[in-house]
């Protein structure tokens, strides 16, 4: 579903932000991202979703590269940013609704998705207001739903969990686990490494840029929590 | 307290004027941008000093040297109560960090203070570079004492402190009442609209001059009657006046009691009722009783489209800057329709004005419609919302697309309006008319497409405050005056080439406009919308 192959990514001023990169997410696959600030996570998601131009490497969404053929790759995108500023001149279905026009959604498809999950996500009465009313916890559910609405093959969600009251973390769980299962693919980071070992099947640990740790949880951690392992990897790469 | 209040205000200059650009910012294209908006600052200030200037002497050359002190003091401070009215809520009242900066171990006064300073400081630069350059005007006709210097620069950084009050007070019930209102947008541009008209039509009608008055015999006591008539619109002139004019010590002291004592006043009273205006203002009782209802569908186009409406009227700065010219030239074309061509002649003191002005009024027209360039900032509006249309499956000619739609749903209806107006009132001939029509729509396309133009050439996405951008960024000088300079170059061809066709002027001009219109379309299309 997705591919990364020698991904690289220079700021001007001759950063390198990330270096020689490769991954692959396959369907199903829910891949947790891990890494300290600055390690080079939001630099890879907003690459692999056509925000961030790069000059080194490859990357292939659903076989399209996202360099070759941006359209294609974003029409089974779905991605939420870190801290998602959203229209906040829109009202909440507005907003909704301007996603679902742009992602081509039928109306039928558009009205049944987002009842069920703005009813999961407890924001149905404030969908008639104003974005601008919403607090950081409410922007968050919104994203996550507008991110829900074209059924996409792959969600890119950096640090989806922030701010989000306990309900919605678990909604947003268990909605993972129900699109995965319906053959997408989730790739997301976070900081919070109990989340990322309860509800991922692979994980990947970026650090200044280099992908140090990939592949299956378990076989990763073996008897060690990810908390152990990620500090073993940080330990030893010093 | 003093220092807290420095250390805000530093804060607040650093991230403002964005000094730190110029030091620290690695990427050379921002850099250059920054630069270059400097450079076009400066340039608009080189235009402001002239055209001040330019009046002062103006008034000394027609033997009118004694009203250059009012009229010095009465432009200064109706700039500034046109710049600060609408930067207050944003400014002192609502702005951005609000909570952040109430919750540090800073006293409300000095919070209070700073954002004050800051918008003083500007206004104290606008004061600068309109009384300075009349005050030398006014010192090579008079050649005054000594104290004339002191008094004067003293005056400068005086000026400003009443209209800047009044402002505060206006500009903050206009939101006040707008957010009590279910249509805060709508209410608070109606408002903004009306206050504005309000305040052009209150110092037409009492800061100028009839035709009757503008008499040769009478242009002796022409000075007086100028003082007089602002007099009676600010009444402080009177008194700045008499203090500049007669070095009258007593006057001047008083000159410079009442604005300073109104100003302390005012801050101190503000400071007491400081929170509960900020909460007034920010806070609005959502109902969450919201059902779904049957949703709209509309394809990619018509979404944006949408979108971008909404963007446009939910923001009161950007619809009084972008909208003020083309409302401007709806009320005028029907106000020049209702009062006839003969009575215009007649108060303009220009009998045979109607033949120049049919040829103008194509022109005329288009460049204040240019002036409205409402797609000359909004790609930068998007601002932290880009991540939006830049992860969405959009092409980026279907972006800038609705953007133009909207620009020009906003003008055709007010250019084909005007166009008939004027068209009547100037009782023109078919052909005539046909160019009165016809001009106006070409500019209006072409202001479209040169707004999205300019501001693909300088985006600016990191701004805090969209007033910044609207009001501030180079994008937006270059949209608006390029748009007016646009329809102002046939119109000097017109007036400079003295029997030159105006039909065959307006034929050339529509086809070069038309051209440069789908040259640059097609120039935009190609870009890549990049943060």
């Amino acid at each position: 579903m997705l591919e990364l192959r020698h991904f690289s990514k220079v700021y001007k001023g001759g950063k390198k932000a990330v270096d020689d990169f490769s991954l692959t997410v396959e369907a199903g696959d829910i891949y947790g991202f891990i890494g300290h600030n600055g390690a080079g996570k939001s630099t890879t998601i907003k690459a692999i979703v056509g925000v961030l131009d790069f000059e080194e490497g490859e990357i292939l969404v659903d076989g399209h590269s996202v360099q070759k053929s941006p359209m294609e790759c974003k029409k089974l995108i779905a991605y939420i940013p870190d801290n998602p500023d959203l229209y906040d001149h829109l009202t909440g279905i507005q907003y909704l609704n301007f996603i679902a026009d742009i992602f081509e959604v039928d109306r039928s498809e558009r009205e049944e998705r987002i009842g069920k999950f703005a009813q999961e996500f407890q924001i149905t009465g404030a969908l008639g207001n104003l974005i601008s009313s919403y607090s950081h916890g409410m922007k968050q559910k919104l994203a996550l739903i507008s991110a829900f609405i074209h059924t996409p093959k792959l969600l890119l969600l950096d640090e989806p969990f922030v701010g989000l009251d306990p309900e919605a973390s678990l909604a947003l769980k268990s909605t993972m686990h129900e699109i995965c299962k319906e053959g997408s693919a989730i790739f997301f980071s976070t900081h919070v490494l109990d989340v990322a070992e309860k509800l991922c099947n692979k994980i990947a640990i970026i650090k200044e840029g280099r992908l140090v740790e990939a592949g299956e949880m378990e076989a990763l951690t073996r008897n060690r929590s990810l908390e152990e392992l990620y500090m073993e990897v940080e330990e030893h790469e010093k | 307290m003093r220092s807290s209040i420095w250390i805000l205000l530093r804060a607040q200059l650093l991230n403002q004027l964005r000094l730190n650009d110029f030091k620290y910012e690695t990427d050379k294209r921002k850099k250059t941008r920054t630069i270059a908006f400097a450079v076009s600052m400066g340039f608009v200030a080189i235009l402001v000093v002239s055209y001040s200037f330019g009046i002062g002497y103006g008034l000394g050359s027609l033997g009118l040297a004694d009203a250059i002190p009012g009229c010095a003091f009465a432009i200064a401070s109706l700039m500034v109560l046109f710049f600060t009215l609408f930067k207050v809520n944003g400014t002192i009242f609502a702005f951005k960090g609000y909570d952040m900066l109430m919750a540090l171990p800073v006293p409300t006064s000095a919070v209070i203070t700073s954002r004050f300073l800051l918008l003083y400081g500007m206004n104290a630069l606008f004061s600068l570079g309109i009384m300075l350059p009349m005050g030398i005007a006014y010192c090579l006709w008079v050649q005054p004492q000594a104290l004339f210097y002191v008094m004067w620069t003293i005056s400068i950084f005086v000026t400003p402190f009443i209209p800047m009050t009044i402002a505060t007070v206006l500009g903050t019930l206009v939101s006040a009442i707008s957010s009590k209102s279910r249509h805060t947008n709508v209410v608070g541009i109606v408002l903004s609209f009306v206050l504005l008209f309000g305040f052009m039509g209150a110092s037409l009608s009492t800061g100028t001059l009839s035709s009757s008055q503008m008499s040769v015999e009478q242009l002796a006591s022409l000075g007086s009657t100028i003082s007089q008539k602002m007099d009676q619109a600010y009444p402080l002139t009177g008194l700045f006046e008499n203090a500049i004019r007669s070095y009258d010590l007593a006057a001047f002291l008083a000159f410079l009691t009442i604005p300073v004592v109104w100003y302390l006043l005012f801050v101190k009273i503000v400071s007491i009722r400081y929170k509960a205006i900020n909460t007034g203002l920010t806070t609005q009782h959502a109902a969450s009783d919201y059902k779904l209802q049957r949703l709209q569908v509309n394809s990619p186009f018509g979404a944006l489209y949408r979108k971008e409406l909404r963007r446009f009227f939910s923001s009161n700065s950007y619809v009084l800057n972008m909208g003020f010219g083309a409302v401007f030239l709806l009320v005028a074309s029907i106000a020049c329709f209702i009062i006839g061509i003969d009575r215009l002649e007649q108060l303009m003191g220009m009998p045979n004005m109607r033949e120049t002005a049919i040829g103008v009024a194509p022109f005329a027209i288009a460049a204040i419609l240019g002036m409205s360039c409402t797609t000359c900032v909004s790609i930068s509006l998007e601002g932290k919302n880009l991540w939006i249309l830049q992860s969405s499956p959009l092409k980026p000619a279907t972006i800038y697309r609705s953007k133009m739609a909207v620009n020009m749903t906003i003008l055709v209806p007010i250019a084909l309006l005007s166009s008939l107006f004027i068209s009547l009132c100037l009782t023109a001939d078919f052909l005539s008319a046909v160019w009165i029509f016809v001009i106006p729509l070409a500019y209006v396309g072409l202001t479209a497409v040169w707004g999205i133009f300019v501001n693909l050439s300088v985006p600016d996405f990191s701004w805090e405050s969209e007033v910044t951008v609207i009001k501030q960024s180079m994008a937006a000088m270059a949209g608006i005056f390029g748009g007016l300079l646009f329809g102002l170059i046939p119109i000097g061809t017109l007036l400079l080439l003295n029997g030159v066709d105006r039909n065959l002027l307006a034929l050339i001009v529509a086809m070069v406009v038309m051209g440069l219109t789908v040259a640059l379309y097609k120039k935009v299309c190609t870009i890549r919308l990049s943060g």
